[in-house]
């Protein structure tokens, strides 16, 4: 354990500069901050457009501009590309030898780098879950206008949490299929050309009755599934789906690496 | 004897699918010293080092080291071994202190460590470079700093040398010296370069094709050290013909070759070829150096 906690820590401090860890920071930044812009600055347009609506409705528009466009595209891009980047590191600097010549078991190797994945995929969620809401009450404070502050808050917060967790569950799939694709190509194109043709195929397939079984549309379908104002129920089947997936595909990656020699 | 072998292997054998590597080699490293691996590019110098880091998956348990078989021990092994494979494995984003912290983390190893081995490797005044901005030479001592960092008792370097300058190769040369002479480690150093480890080893063994050339003490390999008395003449058959009553004669282009064996030699071939009527145009002796044993060997293997 001890092992696992040391490797973790010294995967997180060799890929602090890169672009997968400030990725998972940037991007919830940017996107929650430019939302918010909008809000702000086009505030009269937007209540003007929507008519005097119930509170509610303009809380569920705001998070929809920051978790649709998330979600459906960028979340699963993001995915294809962290997972390429924690494992490139290792391919670019041809670490690997060295990583698995360490007095430690392999697993623990393999286990803290899936982890680190793991862990920055929270984060970046933990962020845009954070900020979609830090910056929608602040936006009730400075205009007043959207009534932000009468509608039922705790409901509405519980809701959104929800679909997050929902949202990371139905992300490990596409995780560890990556994240097994980019261990074991070196080749910048292979795993992000799978990737990135797997998520168009799965999109273009969104509307096939067994499409719930494809892992590159399951972040889009927890989205659509659950409709405004439902009750958002975390174990799904797409949740299922996805954590079937996620097992099998970092076992089998567990399992590749012990059998295989190491370049 | 076998309680002060480092390195123990036993009629290895290893083949990527149909292509055999390595060929029933068998090694002993004994404690403390520098014992230099040495191979033309292409012989299974690489493969043998990865299968002693079990970086590839050998079935058989024909290597042990410190004593223990490596399959059943790979992660006690590991502790007591510090390696460097091919080229420098560096992070080049990170600096060069950055790069033996990111490993000084796993191995629970304080800073002041750290500090201590950039002083061993000559790198204090780059600790804070980006490695990406190292030159080669600089770049083969961070990873030999890398190697260094637990204190292991052995010390695994492939080809540390490929590719420096000859400022670059003193360098490394004079690090290996020293890690032996004041540290005591136990070195296990690769090179297609004979003149290279003529220099530094203790003992040495050669691998060619797969196959095991030699393998002793320094001393073995320069006691095989031979030379050729070379002779030109205004007619090499005959003058070969009338040699080879008494000697064995190669005929090269333009000379003949005898084995040397002392000056009184010389003295009779020349009076031998004169009373024939052989004008002796040049005769001399070629000793062989160790770069044309190392040939020697290779080949005839």
């Amino acid at each position: 354990m001890k092992n696992f906690i040391l490797s973790l820590q010294s995967e997180f401090f060799k890929s602090k500069n890169t672009l997968a860890f400030w990725g998972a920071i940037v991007l919830p930044v940017f996107l929650c901050f430019l939302v918010f812009g909008i809000y702000l600055f086009k505030a009269d347009d937007i209540i003007k457009a929507m008519k005097n609506p119930a509170p509610q409705a303009y809380w569920f528009e705001y998070f929809f501009s920051i978790i649709g466009v998330m979600g459906s595209l960028l979340l699963p891009m993001y995915l294809i590309f962290m997972t390429y980047s924690v494992n490139n590191i290792e391919h670019k600097a041809e670490t690997w030898k060295s990583l698995f010549s360490l007095p430690i078991p392999k697993f623990t190797v393999y286990a803290s780098k899936a982890l680190y994945c793991l862990l920055l995929v929270f984060l970046t969620l933990f962020l845009f879950l954070s900020l979609t809401i830090g910056l929608g009450l602040l936006l009730g404070k400075l205009v007043p206008n959207y009534h932000l502050y009468d509608a039922d808050l705790k409901e509405l917060f519980s809701m959104l949490s929800k679909t997050y967790i929902k949202l990371f569950f139905a992300s490990l799939g596409i995780v560890a299929i990556q994240f097994l694709f980019s261990l074991i190509w070196a080749d910048f194109m292979k795993p992000m050309g799978f990737g990135f043709v797997s998520l168009v195929a799965c999109l273009i397939l969104l509307r096939w009755e067994y499409s719930y079984v494809l892992p590159y549309a399951l972040p889009i379908k927890v989205l659509t599934s659950g409709g405004t104002g439902k009750e958002v129920e975390i174990f799904s089947r797409e949740t299922f789906v996805s954590l079937g997936y996620a097992v099998s595909f970092f076992v089998l990656g567990y399992f590749v690496i012990t059998k295989r020699s190491v370049k | 004897m076998a309680e002060n072998l480092i390195i123990s292997v036993n009629n290895l054998s290893f083949s990527f699918g149909q292509q055999k590597v390595l060929d029933n080699i068998s090694l002993s490293v004994p404690k403390g010293s520098i014992y230099g691996f040495l191979g033309p590019n292409g012989s299974g110098k690489t493969t043998t080092i990865k299968l002693l880091l079990s970086l590839y998956k050998n079935s058989e348990s024909n290597i042990s080291l410190f004593g223990m078989p490596l399959n059943e021990n790979r992660e006690a092994i590991l502790k007591k071994v510090g390696s460097l494979i091919e080229a420098p494995a560096l992070y080049h984003h990170l600096t060069g202190f950055a790069n033996l912290k990111a490993r000084a983390i796993i191995f629970g190893v304080s800073e002041e460590r750290i500090r201590e081995i950039l002083a061993i490797v000559g790198l204090t005044d780059a600790a804070n470079k980006k490695a990406g901005k190292y030159s080669l030479g600089m770049k083969q001592r961070l990873g030999i700093g890398l190697a260094l960092l637990s204190d292991p008792e052995l010390l695994i370097l492939d080809e540390p040398t490929n590719g420096l300058d000859p400022n670059g190769i003193i360098e490394i040369r004079k690090l290996i010296q020293k890690l032996a002479a004041e540290f005591g480690k136990t070195i296990f150093i690769s090179s297609h370069l004979l003149a290279e480890i003529e220099r530094i080893a203790t003992h040495v063994a050669i691998l060619y094709h797969g196959k095991l050339s030699f393998e002793g003490e320094i001393g073995d390999l320069q006691g095989l050290k031979s030379a050729d008395i070379l002779i030109e003449t205004n007619q090499n058959d005959t003058a070969k013909s009338i040699l080879e009553r008494n000697y064995s004669v190669l005929e090269e282009e333009n000379f003949l070759r005898i084995t040397y064996q002392n000056q009184d030699q010389i003295a009779s071939i020349v009076s031998l070829l004169v009373n024939n009527q052989i004008s002796v145009y040049s005769i001399y002796k070629e000793k062989k150096d160790l770069e044309s044993l190392f040939l020697d060997i290779t080949q005839t293997a």
